[in-house]
């Protein structure tokens, strides 16, 4: 190919080269011709004759030392760029068209990759399941003794979390602004398998309560609030963060891609439990009390070859036992599972979208529809030229591409307007 | 961009001939056909219209290089060598065409 480019490039050079080349053949032949005992002048005619094929020999030898396909391509290219220019109302009413099947598609795909396809932006997310409390049915949150009888009782799950989404206001570093975050078990990440950037993640240890702590707690802050609030800091580790007037010690920086465990929103810290078993809340009551669902849910991730069903049964057998165990402390006896993923996008909407992405699709089988009828209007016009092109000898497969360089200028020009409805395609 | 080759000379044996007769030492086009045809006695003829596009083909492949330089009667012309992976053609094709010969003519001595 680089041959064939370098040949396009010096082109000049080449065909003169080619030129040279083939004289002194003939110059030599008439030569040798002369030497047999021809005149000068027979033997050059003579010569010139057995070379009756120059031409086709220099063009051949063109075609050969590389320069004729992109040459090619050069003159279809302006051949194209005429046509259009010539034509320009059809021209543009093709591109428009185009444009607009194919711009609408890449939005709505753009909505069906990001929400059905790639909703959770964790390894297996498929594995992860929502846990709450119920009664009948209705679902509440989690209060943190149940979350640890199920966490101890269960027999289905790798791993179990509870969290809870929430805001506070950050003083610190610049203007004071509101960030979310979430407070969460220390096992929210191992259940995720999310990988710090900096420093550490939570450990077991981190979700008690430390009473002569300097500080609030452990905290993970978000890539984005390092970068913004910290300038990227190489020496982050260890710094304090103001949070609702507490003082927070960050021990890492967790990927901004970790979006909050269920819902889509972008958060900025992670606080352990732990400072819900602060005495200043409730007389430090939280962690032991049943009847407040202090947590917005759990999530947690399946063993291996667990399905959703095994594992339905297995809790509500430990729902049964749990109630029981403690009949009077709360009517949310039940436990309620769902796939994260059908959390995230809710099996309503799920089939919403993909109806609306086949409505679009067919928005686009029918542009495609019209842009063939108006090329096949076209086509027919020019059918006089056509056979006028082929009887004074330019191949079949010439007049092809003719077509094809002509369309994928349409394609093209189309290509524009695309990447721009693309671009503004939502949730991107 | 077919090479019409001499009726009877099966498609790609110009190639082999070429290369051959390059093996004996540079020389432009014109000495090329000469060459084969001294060396075929001449029984075979080469026709410049195959013999140019064979040429440029081959280098594309890089079996031969071209060099300007200055003919036996003192004129410019293009100068073609066999270069390592052409001698390594040769020799590939040669005892391809040697075997095939052999395997052609058994053939036919049959009675």
């Amino acid at each position: 190919m680089m041959a064939r480019f370098k040949a396009f490039l010096q082109s000049e050079k080449v065909h003169a080269e080619i030129s040279e080349e083939l004289q002194f053949h003939i110059d030599m032949k008439a030569a040798d011709l002369e030497r047999g005992g021809m005149s000068t002048a027979e033997a050059r005619i003579a010569a010139m004759k057995s070379f009756g094929k120059a031409v086709r020999i220099h063009e051949q030898g063109y075609d050969v030392r590389g320069g004729a396909m992109l040459e090619d391509i050069w003159v279809d290219v302006r051949f194209a760029l005429r046509l259009l220019r010539r034509q320009w109302v059809k021209t543009s009413i093709l591109v428009a068209t185009l444009a607009l099947g194919v711009g609408v598609n890449s939005a709505v795909f753009g909505v069906v990759s990001s929400v059905l396809l790639q909703p959770l932006p964790y390894p297996d997310s498929n594995r992860l399941v929502v846990l709450h409390q119920s009664n009948r049915g209705m679902a509440s949150g989690v209060s943190y003794p149940h979350f640890q009888d199920w966490q101890a009782g269960s027999h289905s799950f790798q791993e179990m979390a509870v969290y809870s989404a929430e805001s506070s206001t950050l003083t610190d570093r610049g203007d004071a602004s509101v960030v979310f975050g979430a407070i969460a078990s220390s096992s929210l990440f191992r259940v995720l398998r999310v990988e710090p950037l900096r420093g550490r993640l939570f450990r077991d240890e981190d979700d008690r309560f430390a009473a002569n702590s300097k500080s609030g707690g452990p905290i993970l802050i978000s890539d984005r609030l390092w970068r913004s609030r910290f300038n990227g800091s190489v020496n982050i580790i260890g710094q304090l963060i103001t949070l609702d007037g507490r003082s927070f010690e960050i021990i890492g920086v967790i990927p901004s891609r970790m979006a909050f465990p269920v819902q889509r929103d972008q958060l900025d810290y992670w606080k352990t439990v732990a400072v819900d078993a602060d005495p200043a809340l409730y007389g430090g009551t939280i962690p032991t009390s049943r009847g407040y669902p202090r947590y917005d849910a759990a999530i947690a991730r399946l063993k291996p070859r667990v399905t959703l069903q095994q594992a339905r049964q297995d809790m509500s057998v430990l729902a049964k036992r749990i109630a029981n165990d403690h009949p009077k402390a709360t009517s949310s006896n039940e436990i309620a599972l769902g796939s994260a993923l059908d959390e995230v996008v809710g099996a309503p909407s799920r089939s919403m979208i993909l109806i609306l992405y086949g409505a679009v699709f067919c928005v686009l089988l029918v542009s495609c529809m019209n842009v063939a009828n108006l090329l096949l209007v076209d086509t027919l016009g020019r059918r006089r030229e056509f056979s006028m092109r082929l009887a004074l000898g330019a191949p079949a497969s010439k007049i092809f591409r003719w077509f094809c360089r002509a369309l994928s200028f349409v394609a093209c020009h189309e290509a524009v307007p695309r990447v721009g409805a693309a671009g503004n395609a939502p949730l991107k | 961009m077919k090479a019409k080759t001499q009726p009877g000379l099966p498609q790609g044996t110009l190639d082999l001939l070429v290369l051959k007769a390059l093996s004996l030492g540079a020389m432009h086009g014109f000495g090329i056909g000469q060459r084969i045809q001294q060396l075929a006695a001449n029984m075979l003829l080469v026709e410049e219209g195959s013999l140019y596009p064979a040429l440029y083909r081959i280098e594309q492949k890089g079996w031969i290089s071209a060099e300007w330089g200055i003919s036996e009667n003192n004129r410019k012309a293009r100068f073609y060598t066999l270069t390592k992976t052409g001698k390594k053609q040769l020799a590939a094709e040669e005892s391809d065409w040697q075997y095939l010969s052999t395997a052609v003519a058994k053939v036919l001595a049959a009675n």
